[in-house]
């Protein structure tokens, strides 16, 4: 049998059978593989409970002026600092050209809300929390937060000042609901 | 016997690293030109369908241990855990679940070939004991297995079966005690079982690997029972057998998709779904299908340790089949008294099962006790004997002859 | 062809004499048999009706819920039937607070539900279940479809299988079966009632009547519809992924069916010209 001449036709175009059969068998097995292999790689992706509690809502509202809470939020430690006017006026008026990572107080709150500040308190050094959130805490230098594992200062915009922090204290998604009301993720 | 060559390779990269670790050149020599009857037939296809089985089970076991909590606290919420909010978890889980009676039904299959063909005669004696190697460690790793969600029949079935230790004259308490890690099933029980369970399987594939090459010292059997005597009795491994056992695969899936995603639970018993209760037992004690006819034979005489004993030697006298069946023709095809006894023996083993699952009254007790004794005669009874008086009909010249002779 | 027929028929016969063999003895007495319902998620094409799941839980919610937990259902799990992110904020709200660990002075805290919270039941734990129910749990109704055989016909059985709506009253045909010849006396506990289907027939539940509750349409249903509607809706919540796996079966076998074919076609072009 010439195997040539053992054609298949298929909507007007002449194919050997042979290569016809070979590679439709090879090219549905390879795409079975990877729809196969989908939800093996997605069921280590964070399951339903996981992702229900990426978002967490804060009540703000009993936060008084120079006051700071910190709350879980995907694990990680949250800073919500209600800053006094003198602190806004601090971060406002700070030279960009003195922070070693440049980011103006205005980008790093939401307008409106300025004296909300919401961090992630960790240290962009190597991830030790900062002190600062209690009445009796350092502050450090630039009156924000202060890390005692090496040395890191933060302003009070929790930019990064001094010390061995690369970059400012990272800012999570977070929207107001309301006035009295934080959605963080 | 052909000798094989191994090749030139053209690509320079490819020749570098296999004369440095030949994996290229063992590839190609037992999957590309491994010499292979011609007239194998289907039944031939159920030990790599059977390795598929245990790929199945070992990704996706692998996958569910990334969740499963093995903390009796725990267990049953975690598998919960898993078929609710773990993104395809109840995919994972049902693929386990059912994959092995998929994995148990092509074994035996398997094995039943093996009985019917003569699979286990000279020269494949070892290959055939790591077979029934495997299929005890398979037992132990199901059995295990089915306690980990710790539903009731989990915990229950993990009681009465352990508890057959005690049977042991002397040391049974002290024993089951061993086993347990406690005073009876509990969270030590718990832990090692999941610790085991993630061993045993691979250690049967490793045995696997070792079957494979006890097979290819000494090739396929084939339909007709007679050895390969030349070239023109077989056929390179591929592209005939690579693609012929692909197609068996996919019919393999297509039953096994049905059940997994059609009727996940039927297989399943649904006093699992209950939560382990130490102070409830179940009505009705049973264990998966596949465990029914060892379930039955156990129960098939009033001392405890008998029925131990009964059931391990059911399986043990697989272990000494070469000894047992001695007939020089390997086939049944050619041995029709013998196709007879086996068929019998095959509907025996069906009635086993079956009987399993029945309460322990009668009428039942009174025929598992029958269908016990035709099962341990098939072996010591009717075989011997058919090795005495059987005139099997005359083998063909080849394995070639009958099918190039149409020609 | 014809081998693949043989084979694929050996292959049927031997799972439906496996299936078989699940097949208990059945029981000896003359009980009613369970009516074989049809459900909507029965079948390859089975699915869920979204309507009549929320239907089923305000009948969960208004009549069970007093007595049976659904532990393993958390209020967001019910946009799985169609309620809005927030309508789940305001019922996981409306409901009792949820302790979640304890104050600075070691008190239990608690507080206010969000929808990743379990839904609300109706005891603290196990023994105040069984103290408010005659020493018996009503047991967790979240996997019941799936923890008892045949699971939707048995709830459907129980809850339709009860003869007399009193204690300690069972029917004419078990006592012609089970009472004394000589004296008539029959022994059935005086607190419980009598169920057709239920192991042992003294079950603690009294009868049920969902046919009082109204759904959001201002409707009520009968008592047959408002059971079917109830039992749909613990099936679900056994079996939320149900719709999802069956419709991923369906693409599976088409493509395994594509693929089995390609193949058997390659191997018998493969094949063509060797004698076996």
């Amino acid at each position: 049998m010439a195997d040539a001449d053992d054609t298949i036709e298929i909507l007007g175009l002449t194919y050997p059978r042979r290569d016809f059969l070979i590679y439709g068998s090879v090219g549905l097995g390879a795409a079975g593989v990877a729809l196969v292999a989908w939800p093996f790689i997605d069921s280590m992706n964070p399951a339903a409970d996981q992702r229900a509690l990426a978002t967490k809502k804060v009540d703000i509202s009993a936060i008084e002026e120079g006051q700071a809470i910190t709350v879980m939020w995907q694990g990680k430690p949250v800073f919500i600092r209600h800053r006094t006017a003198s602190d806004i006026e601090e971060a406002e008026n700070t030279p960009l050209s003195q922070l070693k990572d440049p980011q103006t107080d205005a980008e790093r709150v939401k307008p409106g809300h300025e004296q909300w500040l919401i961090v992630v308190g960790i240290c962009t050094h190597l991830g030790c929390i900062p002190l600062g959130q209690k009445p009796g805490d350092p502050k450090g230098d630039f009156n924000g937060w202060f890390c005692p594992c090496h040395g890191s200062h933060y302003d009070t915009s929790a930019r990064a000042r001094k010390g061995p922090a690369p970059r400012n204290l990272a800012v999570p998604p977070y929207e107001f609901l309301d006035d009295q009301t934080i959605q963080i993720g | 016997m052909s000798t094989y060559t191994p090749p030139q390779w053209n690509n320079k990269y490819v020749s570098w690293f296999d004369k440095r670790l030949p994996a290229i050149t063992l590839m190609h020599k037992h999957l590309i030109v491994y010499p292979t009857p011609r007239n194998i037939n289907y039944w031939w296809c159920f030990g790599v369908a059977s390795a598929m089985a245990l790929v199945i089970m070992l990704l996706t076991g692998i996958f569910l241990a990334m969740y499963y909590v093995a903390d009796t606290r725990l267990a049953f919420d975690s598998v919960e855990r898993i078929m609710r909010d773990v993104n395809y978890g109840w995919l994972l889980r049902y693929l386990h679940m059912n994959g092995a009676s998929l994995f148990f039904i092509l074994v035996y299959i398997h094995m039943f070939r093996g009985l019917y063909f003569g699979s286990f005669k000279a020269p494949r004696e070892v290959l055939w004991w790591i077979g029934v190697t495997i299929l005890f460690l398979m037992i132990m790793t199901a059995f295990m297995g089915y306690v980990l969600p710790w539903g009731n029949m989990s915990f229950w079935g993990a009681t009465v079966i352990t508890s057959l230790a005690t049977a042991i004259p002397g040391i049974g308490q002290p024993l089951v005690e061993w086993i347990w890690g406690a005073h009876s099933v509990d969270q030590p029980t718990l832990n090692r079982f999941f610790a085991w369970h993630y061993l045993f399987p691979i250690i049967i594939a490793a045995l696997a690997f070792v079957h494979m090459w006890a097979l290819h010292e000494v090739k396929s059997g084939n339909p007709l029972g007679i050895d390969i005597k030349g070239p023109r009795d077989t056929i390179p491994f591929h592209p005939y057998h690579t693609v012929k056992d692909l197609y068996f695969l996919t019919i393999v899936l297509i039953f096994f998709s049905y059940f997994v995603f059609f009727s996940p639970n039927f297989f399943a018993e649904a006093d699992n779904y209950v939560p382990a209760n130490p102070l409830l037992t179940p009505p009705h004690i049973v264990p998966e299908w596949y465990f029914l006819p060892f379930y039955a034979i156990l129960r098939a005489v009033d001392s405890k340790l008998g029925g131990v004993l009964l059931m391990l030697a059911s399986i043990l006298v697989l272990y000494i089949m070469p000894y047992l069946d001695r007939s020089p023709v390997r086939s049944g095809s050619f041995r029709p008294l013998f196709r007879w006894a086996f068929w019998i023996f095959v509907a025996d083993c069906l009635f086993l099962g079956w009987l399993g699952a029945q309460l322990a009254e009668e009428p039942y007790i009174t025929l598992i006790r029958i269908a016990t004794v035709i099962y341990f005669a098939y072996f010591f009874v009717v075989l011997p004997l058919l090795n005495k008086y059987e005139k099997p009909d005359p083998l063909p010249d080849s394995i070639s002859e009958p099918v190039t002779s149409r020609a | 062809m014809k081998r693949i027929i043989t084979h694929a028929l050996t292959v049927a016969a031997i799972t439906v004499a496996i299936g078989s063999t699940q097949v208990h003895a059945a029981g000896i007495d003359t009980t009613p048999s369970l009516k074989r319902l049809t459900w909507t998620w029965d079948g390859l094409f089975g699915r869920y009706d979204q309507k009549q799941l929320q239907r089923g839980w305000t009948v969960y919610s208004e009549v069970c819920a007093a007595c049976h937990a659904v532990k393993y259902l958390r209020y967001r799990d019910l946009e799985g039937i169609g309620l809005t992110k927030a309508q789940t904020e305001e019922l996981a709200a409306a409901a009792e607070e949820i302790q979640d660990g304890f104050d600075d002075a070691g008190e239990p805290f608690f507080r206010t539900r969000i929808p990743s919270d379990p839904i609300q039941q109706p005891y603290a734990n196990e023994e105040q279940a069984k103290a408010a129910n005659g020493g018996v749990a009503p047991p967790d109704l979240s996997m019941i479809t799936k923890a008892r055989k045949r699971g939707p016909d048995y709830v459907f059985g129980i809850q339709t299988g009860y003869p007399s709506d009193f204690q300690g009253e069972p029917p004419e045909w078990w006592i012609k079966q089970f009472a004394d010849p000589k004296t008539g006396e029959y022994d059935f506990p005086a607190d419980k009632y009598f169920n057709n289907f239920f192991a042992g027939h003294a079950i603690s539940m009294p009868p049920q009547y969902v046919d009082g509750v109204v759904y959001e349409d201002g409707s009520s249903p009968t008592q047959e519809q408002g059971l079917i509607d109830v039992i749909t809706f613990l099936n679900w919540a056994s079996d939320p992924n149900l719709e999802a796996r069956k419709t991923m079966g369906l693409w599976v076998l088409v493509y395994l069916g594509v693929l089995a074919g390609f193949l058997y076609a390659l191997k018998t072009y493969i094949w063509r010209d060797v004698e076996h």
